[in-house]
């Protein structure tokens, strides 16, 4: 095996590893705020895959504008997901459970929207021209494409950090994942920030479901793949964790890209493995302090 | 002359350490509680009394030190061993089942600890001789006329004196009783402390409880022992105590209700 | 959720319940349609995977997304034993519980290691990764494709004497699953699900408890599985999948998680709502969503269960009338 086919995967497995983060992103942020599993999540990142397919290979909009688009759509989707339905649950008892169903049945009622407008039928946007060739420094090379999502992962991890580090939204919302009452009290409207924070969140996912569009073809299956990657990449980064997400992420990019080398068809199964030893031997997941987790 | 050794203290902490981050909840804190001794844990709000509790009970692993049961250590041991080797524990919070009914509270303590869990055909309400343990579990906490009905849908009173009643469940022979009064109206306190110390003489425990009602530790307690900010400041008879200058200093700004 | 009703003793209600129950399913099949022995012998394979499923839910109240694993896998076993020529039905369906059991076994250690929604999503996980290797596994076994024509024994071929098979292995079970919620072993279950801290404070080994309901719920939905097998004389890989596991919450929610015999009663609903669904279109997910969506917004104690509380609030209003109203 030659070093140029491991870099080539080593690249692949980055790329793959930036669409995950930016799912789990949004998974973590909105467990760490709204205190909700958005089980749906993946059937966001769907919604952000048609609705660019929608606007840029059906209608001919510019690609980028597309696919903020369709970031835009799915955040919207988000928030009204958000705004008619979960608000009416929280608080009540056992409502993780209630959690679980409620975003559920949007995974279901979603799935069949996604089929009755847009059919079950394989759906493909094509990269922009000048995106859709190689790109080399030095003996590596790589697809243009892929960099471009790299950059996008990265510059989204560090934009989130800082939000959240250094605006007043971002102080917001930790007062409000520490303790939605006393941030209330102090001023916070508690219920728009949710109502947004779940809008930037599902608006993550359809980004990276826009950007995954041009080299994955586009089916209504991605959606439950897509969050159990998600999981994946959250247990074994550490539950709620934003950094966790990016490491997972990186890891199981990484994992998947070489398992692929090795046993094609099953490249998931390493992912399940790696997710089980992190269970086994640290369920509070890599970046959190031993004994954080029962 | 006696020859026999003495036997040892019920309960012994040595050195007792935890901290959260870089917070200190607990400090170096050492203390033996001799057997059938009925004493109380005071102090200030945020003195880490719960804390000494779910270090003792398990439920906390601690930084350093030991804790010692009839001699033998139990730091590092789960809750449900510690609880099998006679440690009972109620709770601050009262931690019941709550659609459960009253009987079926206690019951399923005493089958837990008659190691009858892994029973899968007979009726738990068939273990005829369980259940009457139950009910006279509930007898000695008044609570017996209302075994039937749904935990949760007691009064206040009646829940904190369940969360005992499941604790005596496990024939224990430490019990630790966190804020037994919490939340009780004046009467209510006068009957629990009561039941409580006929409890403790009937069945020869050692009891352990934390409370802030200063009546009732005063009243009742035969030793107090005194937290403050995860340090143990004295420990002495109720007398020794009242008069102690670092512990009225402790206190001061905080409401003491003489 | 509260759990099932353990009451001192049997009462005459619930002998009323077991009664017409049993009668209804005995009985109707024999009015000559033989789409009543189809939807009755689907109803019983649903409702004990729905009743195995509950030991988990309501009565424990760990939330598994993954039944459709064991369930799966317990069709498969079956279905492969006998198309392969390995063993008779009598062998091949009590080693699927066997299987069952020891898939439970394998995975529930790893989703118990996390609780709530975690517990959850890992239960989804690991059992899309079972779907995954049935579904890719070709070879062994047919993949996409799945099995046809499996055979099965002269005696139960006729569907009419299938389904009293059928019938009484569910009833066995119904009366197994009720003496288990019943016993101190269930009592356990119960207070785990009420206070898993407090249970662990009274002596408990909680972890063990919870892996002993997965085992056991693992092991009768891999029975209705092979039931299921046995009925249709094909296997699937669209029997583990996700919505599977979807399918048998829905129906435990809708018929009521705290009632006993409400996953029962909610299978037959849902079985019944599929086949009128099926009818008219293609887009049966955005239908069982929505039932889904407003059994979660306006039943939460599930369709039958509130129905319930209301006849008992009117009978009681009925009683009371003219007296304060209770506080």
């Amino acid at each position: 095996m030659d070093g140029s086919l491991l870099v080539a995967q080593l690249i692949s497995g980055l790329t793959s590893a930036m669409t995950l983060f930016l799912v789990a992103s949004g998974l973590t942020l909105i467990f760490g705020v709204v205190n909700v599993f958005n089980f749906a999540h993946g059937s966001f990142y769907l919604l952000g895959a048609y609705f660019a397919y929608q606007v840029v290979a059906v209608s001919g909009v510019n690609f980028w504008a597309g696919v903020l688009l369709a970031a835009l759509g799915a955040g919207a989707a988000g928030m009204l997901m958000e705004y008619f339905f979960l608000r009416r649950i929280y608080g009540r008892a056992g409502e993780a459970g209630f959690q679980i169903l409620l975003t559920y049945s949007f995974i279901l009622i979603l799935d069949d929207v996604v089929k009755m407008v847009w059919g079950t039928d394989y759906k493909s946007i094509s990269k922009p021209e000048i995106l859709s060739g190689p790109f080399s420094f030095g003996e590596v090379t790589m697809p243009r494409y892929d960099l471009v999502v790299i950059v996008i992962g990265l510059a989204v991890a560090f934009g989130m950090w800082a939000a959240i580090k250094k605006t007043r939204f971002g102080r917001n919302l930790r007062a409000i994942s520490s303790n939605r009452e006393m941030a209330s009290s102090l001023g916070v409207n508690v219920p728009l920030t949710l109502s947004l924070v779940f809008g930037l969140a599902t608006a993550l996912g359809g980004l990276s479901g826009a950007l995954s569009a041009p080299v994955r073809t586009v089916t209504p299956g991605a959606g439950i793949e897509v969050i159990i990657g998600s999981l994946i990449v959250v247990v074994i980064g550490g539950l709620g964790n934003f950094w966790g997400a990016l490491v997972g992420a990186l890891v199981i990019g990484e994992v998947t890209a070489f398992g692929i080398l090795f046993l094609p068809q099953w490249a998931i199964l390493f992912s399940y493995a790696v997710m089980a030893l992190v269970l086994i031997f640290r369920p509070e997941g890599l970046l959190m302090k031993r004994g954080a987790v029962g | 002359m006696e020859n026999t050794p003495a036997p040892p203290p019920v309960l012994e902490v040595r050195h007792l350490s935890k901290a959260f981050g870089g917070l200190k909840v607990t400090h170096d804190v050492s203390f033996a509680i001799p057997r059938g001794e009925l004493s109380a844990i005071i102090g200030p709000n945020g003195a880490g009394k719960t804390t000494l509790f779910n270090l003792i009970t398990g439920k906390l692993v601690p930084d350093g030190g030991e804790v010692l049961f009839k001699g033998e250590r139990i730091d590092g041991l789960s809750p449900a061993d510690i609880a099998r080797k006679g440690i009972g524990r109620a709770f601050q919070i009262t931690s019941i089942f709550k659609e459960r009914t009253v009987l079926e509270n206690v019951l399923v303590a005493v089958l837990s600890r008659e190691k009858r869990t892994g029973r899968l055909f007979r009726r738990a309400t068939a273990h005829h001789d369980a259940v009457r343990e139950a009910i006279e579990i509930l007898a000695t906490l008044s609570l017996d006329a209302k075994a039937g009905e749904m935990a949760g849908s007691l009064p206040h009173g009646d829940q904190k004196r369940l969360d005992i009643a499941v604790a005596l469940a496990l024939n224990p022979e430490l019990v630790l009783l966190d804020e037994p009064m919490a939340g009780m109206s004046p009467e209510e306190r006068t009957t629990t402390v009561d039941l409580i110390r006929k409890i403790w003489k009937e069945k020869g425990l050692t009891l352990l409880f934390i409370e802030h009602d200063m009546d009732v530790v005063f009243g009742i307690s035969e030793w107090i022992r005194v937290l403050n900010q995860g340090v143990l400041l004295a420990e002495g008879t109720p007398a020794q105590i009242s008069r102690n200058r670092e512990v009225i200093t402790a206190y001061l700004g905080e409401e003491i209700d003489e | 959720m509260s759990g099932p009703k353990t009451g001192a003793k049997y009462g005459r209600d619930e002998w009323a319940q077991w009664g017409i129950a049993l009668v209804l399913f005995a009985v109707v099949p024999l009015l000559g349609k033989k789409y009543f022995v189809s939807m009755g012998n689907e109803i019983l394979v649903m409702g004990l995977f729905a009743m195995g499923f509950n030991l988990l839910y309501g009565v424990t109240g760990m939330l598994s997304f993954g039944q459709a694993a064991y369930y799966g896998v317990g069709a498969y076993t079956v279905g492969l034993l006998l198309s392969k020529g390995v063993a008779p039905f009598w062998v091949a369906l009590p080693a699927t519980m066997v299987v069952g059991g020891t898939l439970a076994l394998v995975l529930g250690p790893l989703c118990i290691r996390l609780s709530g929604v975690y517990f959850t999503m890992l239960t989804l996980a690991f059992a899309e990764m079972v779907w995954g290797i049935v579904f890719k596994w070709y070879d062994f076994t047919g993949g996409d494709n799945g099995i046809q024509g499996i055979p099965m024994p002269e005696v139960l071929r006729d569907p009419l004497r299938y389904y009293y098979f059928t019938l009484a292995v569910a009833f066995v079970s119904f009366w197994m699953i009720r003496r288990i919620v019943a016993s101190p072993f269930g009592a356990v279950l119960q207070s785990i699900r009420e206070n898993p801290e407090r249970t662990g404070f009274i002596g408990v080994k909680v972890r063990r408890y919870q892996l002993a309901a997965m085992v056991l719920s693992g092991v009768f939905a891999a029975l209705a599985g092979g039931l299921f097998a046995g009925y249709q004389h094909s296997i699937h890989p669209d029997m583990l999948h996700w919505t599977k596991s979807g399918e048998v919450i829905l129906m435990s929610i809708l018929g009521g998680a705290s009632s006993f015999f409400g996953p029962l009663m909610g299978a037959a609903v849902i079985v019944f709502i599929e086949d009128m669904i099926g009818k008219y279109t293609e887009f049966w997910e955005i239908w069982i969503g929505g039932i889904m969506l407003a059994i979660v917004i306006f039943f939460p104690r599930g369709v039958i269960g509130t129905f319930d509380t209301w006849i008992t609030r009117w009978r009681d209003h009925g009683k009371h009338a003219g007296t304060a109203a209770r506080p």
